[in-house]
């Protein structure tokens, strides 16, 4: 942080906020909140003013252990160094006016609106620590000698309140049993299902911490697997263990006074030897996990960027993408979008720097050719509160507001076509992938004897190169199959299975990426959706439904490619070419009626390309 | 009469305990385990997930449950422990598998309405404590309805004894 304040070239906003974006990759216009820190930064940190301050409240940094003045610097590290007033416990005495010698204390300042324009966001907006509170069985805030992690990490700072002494809140007296309980509200259903990931690797640097320092202490760990899977992480649990730290398998199920009432008796299971344990403790660490840091609700729909279940920013993919956010131009470093310990958020926060950078070099941004556009004359949200568009978008790309078109972002579009897909008046379009080409595609399968055709729809990333895998590794599979490649499934509308079905094709097939590996975050979601229905709905106009079938084949199941359409073939197969017939003879005028909205230039097309 | 598999499988017994991972939760807070270390509910769900049902519903440990659901309540995976081990006292009881001790109790409660008649010295402690007097015929009347309407002990004896008939040979 220091080192970011020094170089010139990186404006550093303490004490500010983000209070509206607007605008989009490479131009990006944000409004912040710069908040009032009542001294002004001729502050040189000299303390006068802590010594005159008679008001005293608890530490946030010191987490209540010990306490601050109105007047204060968060901690001695704190950047800047310049001090600032908390106004709820100011009592406006002005004795620290009076001392200070620069003159640096402004009670006049008021709160900053700062615009500024920007090419790329990154967000490292860190975690909070999980609020042991609700863990009522282990009773933190109840009994005095139950700590969490951070509590013990304020009393193992030499700077800290206690100068680095380990205290039982008690009595003060140096604690001669300390057990951590892992996994304290983390891989837990009940509170946070997710492992944060770190809590094991603190728990043993502060156990190694104090059978150093207290060298007589018994130490215990009760945990449920302990997870060391980074560069030298097994090696320093070889050191706690031979530090003499006792590792006891088995989740505590609750802690409870002894009868003196100073220490705590913790009840697990012993599970190495299978037997119920009664372990007494003179001081209790809960290792508390990480859980969204506290505004990240509301900076999420500031910036128009998605979060995932956890409540943690949203990476556009896990795997792929781990740094960029799904908004086009917003990137991710640290903890923000989950869990991280320091080495893996530093590596992040480099990554997002060259990430933020390759926005910042370029004076123009290459985008994939195959974004959605509006037509504001088709648009129903100019007469009617519509609006679907935006809600399907996962990427932010469409706005809509009362009384107008939806205007859609190229820059932010990444082509997904869900929006095209789910526009109830067909205003969207989908460049390359537009009705009109998707139309004709199922025409040109369908001309020749349709009712031997199992018509596939794949989408790009997952089920199309899963049939290419079937294919890369020779496996057979029934020569009737027919494949339109979309972007996303969430492209797949119920129009092409509709039109699929009025052309006289024998099968259809709708298929894409498993739900968590869709590619554009949502497209599975409202495909499987769409297409939920679409059974009943074929039944109703006489179509058995055994001829129409949805299913998730990743990029590596080819074997599944090829056994869907070899399934779906001894269906055709089963139900014989006059009975396919008939249904679809039947269903003729039903199916007409449901596509006479379809465009007259989508039609001209289909029948240019049947003339040909 | 359903076998065991079938009874096991309508309930999804095993699918039910199947996320379980063996944290010891359950044992740690247990009542009964402090007590008795032959019971313990994370070696009932392995043994469940290990489909080593037939030994679970022959031994008597399942029956010293006493269903405080604080198994259930510490569970961090959300397992229904104690409904679990419920299911496996009603697949034993279906077959046939109850300990004579349990049944001898549920006779006492199907007859007398309480698991034990009150002692001279908890009368007088209930005296000593202003608490009302017993009212035992009153409540009896109420319990042999609700026992009539809900308890399975008739059950049971029936198909104990139908069992026992079908060991011997006769119908």
């Amino acid at each position: 942080m220091v080192d970011a304040l020094r170089q010139p070239r990186i404006e550093l906003m303490t004490l500010t906020e983000i209070a509206s974006c607007t605008g989009y990759v490479g131009n990006f216009r944000v409004t912040l909140e710069k908040k009032p820190r009542f001294v002004e930064d001729l502050c040189n940190a000299c303390r006068d003013c802590i010594e005159v301050c008679p008001i005293k409240v608890p530490s946030e940094f010191d987490l209540g252990l010990a306490p601050r003045r109105a007047i204060y610097q968060p901690f001695s590290q704190a950047v800047p160094s310049t001090f600032l007033i908390d106004m709820e416990s100011c009592i406006h005495c002005y004795k620290c006016v009076d001392v200070c010698e620069k003159h640096a204390i402004n009670f006049s300042q008021k709160l900053e609106h700062i615009e500024v324009e920007v090419g790329a966001i990154i967000l490292a907006t860190g975690f909070d620590i999980f609020e042991a509170e609700a863990l009522s069985a282990y009773g933190y805030g109840r009994y005095g000698n139950v700590l969490t992690s951070m509590d013990l990490e304020r009393l193992l700072d030499p700077a800290g309140p206690t100068q680095g002494e380990v205290i039982r809140p008690s009595d003060f007296g140096t604690p001669g049993r300390i057990a951590f309980v892992q996994c304290a509200g983390s891989r837990d259903l009940n509170h946070n299902e997710y492992c944060s990931g770190y809590c094991c690797m603190a728990s043993l640097k502060a156990a190694i911490h104090i059978k150093d320092k207290y060298p007589e202490s018994e130490v215990a760990i009760f945990y449920m697997d302990i997870r060391t899977p980074s560069k030298g992480y097994e090696e320093f649990f070889r050191r706690a263990r031979e530090a003499g730290v006792l590792f006891i398998q088995g989740k505590p199920s609750e802690l409870a006074p002894t009868a003196s009432g100073d220490s705590l008796i913790v009840y697990t299971e012993d599970r190495s030897l299978g037997r119920p344990l009664e372990w007494t403790a003179d001081l209790v660490v809960l290792a508390t996990g990480a859980v969204p840091s506290s505004g990240t609700e509301e900076l999420s729909s500031r910036l128009l960027v998605s979060l995932g279940e956890n409540g943690f920013f949203r990476e556009h993919h896990p795997k792929l993408r781990p740094i960029d956010s799904p908004t086009e131009g917003v990137f991710f470093a640290g903890a923000a979008c989950g869990p991280k310990d320091i080495p893996y958020s530093v590596a992040q926060g480099s990554a997002a720097a060259a990430r933020a950078s390759r926005v910042l070099m370029n004076d123009w941004l290459v985008i994939e050719p195959i974004v959605a556009r509006a037509d504001s004359a088709l648009c129903r949200h100019i007469t009617k509160k519509c609006g679907i568009c935006a809600t399907r978008c996962p990427f932010g790309a469409i706005q809509v507001e009362p009384g107008q078109a939806a205007r859609i972002t190229p820059a932010k579009c990444m082509g997904c076509g869900t929006c095209v897909a789910e526009c109830p008046t067909g205003a969207i379009t989908q460049a390359h992938f537009s009705d009109m080409q998707i139309f004709t595609q199922i025409q040109s399968y369908l001309s020749e004897r349709p009712e031997d055709k199992i018509l596939a729809f794949m989408c790009w990333w997952c089920s199309y190169p899963g049939a290419d895998n079937a294919g890369v590794n020779h496996l057979r599979y029934a020569a009737s199959s027919r494949g339109i490649r979309v972007m996303c499934a969430g492209r797949i509308k119920r129009d092409f299975v509709y039109e699929a079905f009025r052309r006289g094709a024998g099968m259809v097939l709708v298929s894409g990426c498993h739900s968590q590996d869709c590619h554009y975050l949502t497209g599975q979601h409202w495909a499987e959706r769409r297409m939920n229905a679409m059974p009943l709905r074929l039944e109703r106009m006489g179509i058995s439904p055994e001829r129409f079938r949805v299913e998730w084949i990743s990029a590596a199941e080819g074997r599944k490619y090829a056994r869907v359409i070899n399934e779906m073939d001894d269906t055709l197969k089963r139900l014989g070419r006059f009975r396919i017939r008939q249904e679809n003879e039947a269903a003729k005028a039903v199916l007409d009626k449901k596509l006479a909205h379809v465009p007259d230039i989508v039609r001209a097309s289909c029948e240019r390309a049947e003339a040909l | 009469m359903k076998t065991l598999r079938e009874f096991i499988a309508e309930h999804e017994v095993r699918r039910r305990a199947q996320a379980c991972y063996q944290c010891g939760a359950c044992v740690g807070g247990c009542p009964v385990g402090r007590w008795r270390g032959d019971f313990n509910p994370r070696r009932i769900m392995e043994m469940i997930m290990r489909d080593e049902l037939e030994q679970l519903i022959r031994s008597e440990v399942i029956w010293l449950c006493t269903a405080c659901f604080t198994c259930f309540d510490r569970c961090p995976q959300k397992i229904e422990v104690t409904e679990l081990i419920t299911q496996l006292k009603n697949a034993a009881a279906r077959l046939g598998n109850i300990p004579e001790g349990e049944l001898k109790k549920a006779g006492v409660i199907a007859k007398d309405g309480w698991a034990g008649l009150p002692v001279s010295r908890t009368l007088k402690q209930r005296a000593e404590l202003h608490l009302p007097e017993l009212d035992h015929d009153g409540e009896m009347a109420e319990l042999k309805k609700l026992i009539g309407t809900v308890s399975r002990v008739g059950v049971l004896r029936h198909e104990r004894s139908s069992s026992d008939k079908e060991e011997q040979g006769t119908d």
